[in-house]
């Protein structure tokens, strides 16, 4: 760990690598790949913010109605599909404290439970699509709805992956209490896609089929 | 302090500037109520902003030519790391002058749109020409717009197919033609005369023609009369139309110019002299005059005459009624008359 | 192993098109089983190819290397600093985390940009130096007009602070690279793929509706318009990419004892900028999400007929696109406050003032964007809002100016050519500021909104702001990429250039637009011609003195002068170290013991490095 006694400057010099450091303390009390994954998934709030700048224009500034004269939105049909999303966000959870606890089996099956709850939203949602009555292209609320449920549901895809990702390496064993970093990210990632998904389940399915 | 001097110096100049500014008066001749309100702000904001100007430059100038390092120079600059007292004056004065010209903007605004309507008129734009229809007068699809003056007018603006922007400089007023939505627009015209219209927006590749005087373009132009020619004006158009009803040469015309063919096309008939498209004229030699001149109506791109670009719009089949359709194919197939 | 296999440009040769390929013919297999008639569309086929080909361009270049193992479960590689680095010039045309090699092919791809940009502008003035058309159509001006601001924004002026400050920051902060340096790479591969994408739409018809898009002229538009929507995306990818980069990396890696308070001020600029590219780009790419859907996927989005909001579109552009302003401008401040602290050997005055406003300007952008919208048909309340917000924002920009003239006053002033690029700044952006606060008056907005008093506007704060600024910074800190000083003359005759000429192409414009004549025409009411012809020369002169630059750039780094580790005697960290810095910036980690401008104070130092016996301070004066 000696650092090189040369003085500062001088001609370039082949390294195995960086000095090393310890950097000014910031009041975040987060390391760097979590700080970046909070950052980035702030540009995804973002991203989604634009699509429900789009969707409030529509309903309170233009009015326009929704649920459509004729069709009717599955607010209590989803609302079982919301149940399980958030169930996988506890069981993802329960990941994180198994591994903790070095208890690696459990950390693995609470692992496939997660995906399979994911899985199932995702193929729900599908169902629901199929027999919402419209389409994308049927009025613009239509497209406004498929874009927003459609953005929500490609992050969840997404967020599959890592899990499935994350299950393969913890089969392997890659993880342990002090070095688990990427199950870490992948977690605070499905807790967000959740959170998401209550945002919009409130705002598009369950307030406008009430009042 | 030299620097006091040099700033109240330097404000000094850039207020002269912004009034010679205002008197160079590069602006239009008012030609409405609004645009005397609105040049009133442009008149207050230029002078005011060009005192902040001139004291910025006058400081930064003097500054380069006082402190540039002289050779073998051995001073050393103070190390000043702020003032609090400057920072707070330098904070609260912009404050204070933005303040008042957002004050006097949203005066002059809120005149500029005041009162009750005293008649209307619903704009239209389209790719690419305007035109007006008068709802009280039941007139549709004019294409010289004449407004009197001294009348509150209050213009509904609509476009049929994509965005366009409505704007007479001599006015000071403009609003977008936004599908799907009715812009409104209050003007009060105070000066007799023919004034310009362009378009603002970028709409395709006539965007530029929409715009008066620009080669090639029907003349968008608004007269603004007297009440008395007024009532005249009105009392000819409600007997044009009436003839319209029965003559359709005159009917063709007023399709023609409704769907602003005038803006690419030259057609003596209706007097345009667009030339983006090939001429009009002359059509009736062609060997299937009607069928072709219907094909290039309702699908411009199956064939497209050499020497002249793609830039048709394609939806007029959906635009004109069959019966628009049909005097218009008519008229131009039966001869340049 | 062989060229085309190793991660590079040779592999992406056959990857890209490949990955293509495959995408294509799996849309068209999916729209035969789904029962889609005809089964070739061709928006679609542009649409996937297009994107597939990005990704195939990025698996041919090696960023998914190190993922790949990953999301298989594979013992991943240690770090073996092998992409690390510039040790030829092959270097620099490969994947390489080594942010001095990010920076540099930041800088070079979007100054590419900006010379190709500027091309078309040249091409479009000439047009328009005689009103009629004389050798290019309405639909080719429409053409180059859109293809010149797009270059110009996405391009060059957002990316170019991102790779100045990818070089620069890592620097001053006395850090080793940035927090993540292989997704720095990919932020930049991922820029010339946008500029491609964009430049391609002439093989289909260029996309004609502005740099703005707006519908329904841009879902019913040519072709190309669907490449802008996808160039967009891409480039504001890479963008975000990068701003969550300098975020962390300005948060968790300052060398020890550098306090928020004692970071140079270009630091707190990249902060600044970095937070609004974060909240505010993906609103653009929601934009285009929504147009590339009406186009490709036949969406309702913007079909007023069936529910769609025209507006709508606008109110989501606008949000990221006066934010994007910022983002554009602010880390030029930032370099203007270290050039000219420097330059006049003078602390920077209002240190706290300015951090503080660059801060200001951030929230408050995100207020003010239906001031582009006062003559759209927007809802009537919102217009006043805007544009007492639009009025106030002037104040924390007013701060800034100030602060850097008394910075100025009474310094001793070396007056080479990245200070004069640096005081022209000062000149030319009041100018575009003061016509800012004109247009915040709506009234005042309805005469010349979309005319040529507008354009006048945003190129003297883009062009005689924000492009003046970046020359600063690079004449500022070739010598710490290139070892060597450039040559005075040639710089002092491209910023008298650049400057004069600037100066007479967009002043007149303010007179043409008052006037009545509107913007993004090819053609012109013949009584505008005068000014037209002699703006159309001078922006010719304008293009031509940039090749002042060019010489100066390509012949200073091989025949100037060699510049020790501080030609400039300053003392932020960058200067401290050798030019070019070790591949590791610094053999011996920095601590910092007081702020970064404590010029004139005896014995003051911004930081020492502890291994040494004699501290580091400002050397003898150059």
């Amino acid at each position: 760990m000696a650092a090189h006694a040369e003085p500062a400057a001088h001609a370039e010099h082949e390294h195995h690598g960086p000095a090393t450091y310890t950097y000014q303390p910031n009041p975040f009390k987060l390391d760097p790949t979590t700080l970046g994954l909070v950052i980035f998934l702030t540009s995804e709030i973002a991203l989604f913010g634009a699509f429900f700048l789009y969707y409030g224009h529509n309903r309170l500034v233009r009015h326009y109605e929704w649920p459509q004269p004729g069709f009717e939105i599955p607010a209590n049909g989803t609302a079982f599909n919301t149940a399980i999303l958030v169930a996988s966000s506890f069981t993802c959870e329960l990941v994180l404290i198994m591994l903790v606890r070095n208890l690696r089996r459990a950390a693995i099956a609470w692992m496939i439970v997660t995906i399979l709850f994911g899985s199932a939203f995702l193929g729900l949602q599908a169902r629901e699509y199929m027999e919402i009555g419209f389409t994308p292209q049927t009025n613009a609320m239509g497209s406004s709805f498929f874009s927003l449920t459609g953005l929500h549901g490609a992050h969840v895809f997404l967020g599959i992956n890592l899990l499935v990702y994350c299950l393969i390496r913890l089969w392997r064993g890659h993880f342990a209490k002090d070095r688990m970093t990427g199950l870490i990210i992948t977690s605070i990632y499905w807790h967000f896609v959740d959170v998401v998904w209550i945002v919009l389940y409130t705002l598009v399915y369950l307030l406008p089929s009430h009042t | 302090m030299r620097l006091v001097i040099l700033g109240i110096v330097g404000t000094v100049v850039g207020l002269l500037l912004g009034i010679g500014i205002v008197e160079a008066n590069v602006l239009p001749p008012q030609a409405s109520e609004q645009a005397v309100n609105t040049d009133h702000v442009y008149d207050i904001m230029v002078i005011v902003t060009m005192g902040i100007f001139g004291l910025v430059t006058a400081v930064l100038v003097a500054a380069l030519v006082l402190f540039r390092e002289r050779r073998g120079e051995t001073r050393v600059a103070p190390p000043v790391h702020g003032h609090h007292g400057l920072e707070i004056i330098w904070t609260a004065i912009p404050a204070v002058i933005v303040i008042a010209l957002t004050g006097i903007s949203w005066k002059a605004l809120s005149d500029n749109e005041s009162g009750q309507a005293d008649m209307q008129v619903t704009v239209w734009g389209q790719q690419f020409d305007w035109s007006y229809d008068y709802p009280d007068l039941k007139l549709t699809g004019v294409h010289q717009l004449v407004v009197p003056i001294g009348a509150k007018i209050d213009f509904d603006v609509e476009s049929k197919d994509v965005i366009h922007g409505w704007w007479v400089p001599a006015w000071r007023v403009q609003i977008n033609a936004t599908p799907g939505q009715t812009n409104q627009l209050r003007v009060t015209p105070t000066k007799i005369g023919t004034f310009k219209v362009v378009c603002t927006f970028i709409c395709g590749s006539g965007h530029p023609v929409m715009g008066t005087n620009v080669q090639g373009s029907i003349p968008a132009r608004i007269k603004v009369v007297s009440q008395d020619d007024y009532k005249k004006f009105v009392d000819d158009a409600v007997a044009k139309a009436k003839q319209e009803a029965s003559s359709p040469a005159a009917a063709a015309v007023a399709v023609f110019t409704k769907a602003g063919c005038g803006g690419c096309h030259t057609w003596g008939a209706a007097k345009s002299t667009g030339s983006v498209g090939p001429p009009l004229d002359g059509l009736s030699s062609h060997p299937d005059a009607e069928n072709f001149i219907r094909q290039s109506i309702e699908d411009p791109g199956a064939e497209i005459t050499q020497g002249y670009p793609d830039a048709m719009p394609k939806d007029f089949k959906s635009r004109l009624s069959p019966d628009e359709l049909d005097t218009l194919v008519k008229a131009l197939a039966g001869g340049s008359q | 192993m062989n060229v085309f296999l190793r991660p590079n440009l040779a592999r992406c040769l056959w990857v890209t098109p490949f990955t293509s390929l495959i995408f294509m013919s799996l849309t068209l297999f999916i729209r035969h089983w789904v029962g889609m008639t005809p089964i070739y569309d061709s928006q679609q086929m542009l649409t996937v190819g297009y994107i597939s080909g990005v990704l195939g361009f990025l698996i041919g270049i090696g960023a998914f290397d190190t993922w790949f193992p990953w999301m298989i479960g594979a013992p991943t590689r240690p770090e073996d600093h092998s992409q690390h680095g510039a040790y030829s010039w092959r270097d620099y045309f490969r994947f390489n985390t080594d942010h001095k090699v990010i920076g540099l092919q930041y800088v070079t791809t979007t100054f590419i940009a900006f010379f190709v940009g500027g091309m078309f502008a040249e091409i479009f003035r000439a047009e328009l130096a005689h009103p009629g058309q004389d050798f290019i159509t309405t639909q080719q001006y429409n053409g180059f007009m859109s293809q010149h601001g797009t270059l110009m924004i996405f391009t060059f002026l957002v990316p170019v602070f991102a790779g100045l400050g990818n070089f620069v920051i890592p620097l001053m902060l006395g850090a080793p690279d940035m927090a993540f340096p292989r997704l720095n790479a990919l932020s930049f591969w991922l820029l010339p793929l946008a500029l491609l994408i964009f430049l391609s739409s002439f093989i289909f018809e260029s996309f004609e509706a502005g740099w703005t898009g707006y519908p329904p002229f841009s879902t019913t538009g040519p072709m190309g318009e669907t490449l802008f929507e996808i160039g967009i995306q891409i480039a504001g990818a890479s963008s975000i990419a990068t701003a969550v980069n300098f975020l962390v990396t300005i948060i968790t890696m300052r060398a020890p004892g550098m306090t928020m308070f004692r970071m140079p001020l270009l630091v707190w600029a990249n902060l600044a900028t970095s937070a609004l590219v974060v909240a505010a780009t993906p609103f653009i790419a929601g934009a285009q999400f929504m147009t590339m859907f009406d186009r490709v996927f036949g969406t309702q989005f913007f079909v007023p007929s069936l529910g769609g909001d025209v507006l709508a579109y606008q109110h989501v552009f606008w949000f990221y696109s006066h934010p994007a302003v910022y983002i554009m401008v602010l880390p030029g401040f930032g370099i203007i406050s270290e050039v000219i602290s420097v330059m006049a050997r003078k602390p920077i005055f209002g240190y706290r003032a300015i951090a503080f406003s660059s801060a200001g300007i951030a929230v408050l952008g995100f207020s003010v964007w239906a001031h582009h919208m006062f003559a759209s048909g927007m809802e009537d309340w919102l217009r006043v809002p805007m544009m007492i917000s639009t009025m106030l924002i002037a104040i924390p920009t007013g701060i800034k100016i100030f602060s850097w003239l008394g910075t100025i006053w009474d310094g001793v002033l070396r007056m080479n050519t990245a200070m004069l690029f640096a005081t022209g700044f000062i000149f030319t952006f009041v100018i575009g500021g003061v016509t800012g606060i004109w247009l915040a008056s709506v009234p005042f907005d309805y005469h010349v909104h979309d005319t040529y008093f507008v354009v006048a506007h945003f190129h003297y704060v883009l062009f005689g702001g924000s492009v003046m600024t970046v020359f600063a910074g690079v004449y500022f800190w070739y010598p710490k990429v290139f070892g060597r000083m450039v040559d005075e003359r040639l710089g002092r005759l491209h910023f008298w250039s650049t400057f004069i000429f600037s100066n007479l192409t967009f002043f007149p414009m303010h007179w043409l637009g008052l006037e009545g004549m509107p913007r993004r025409v090819a053609d012109y009411d013949p009584a505008y011609e005068g000014w037209n012809t002699f703006i159309s020369i001078s922006a010719f002169c304008l293009g031509a003195g940039m090749l002042f630059f060019v010489y100066n750039m390509i012949h200073s780094a091989r025949h100037g002068a060699i510049a020790g580790s501080n030609p400039w005697g300053a003392l932020t960290l960058e200067w401290q170290v050798s030019s070019p810095p070790p591949i590791f910036n610094f053999d011996v980690p920095p601590r910092v013991v007081g702020g970064p401008y404590r010029y004139g104070e005896p014995g003051a130092q911004h930081a020492i490095f502890p291994e040494e016996t004699v501290p580091v301070h400002e050397p003898a004066h150059v």
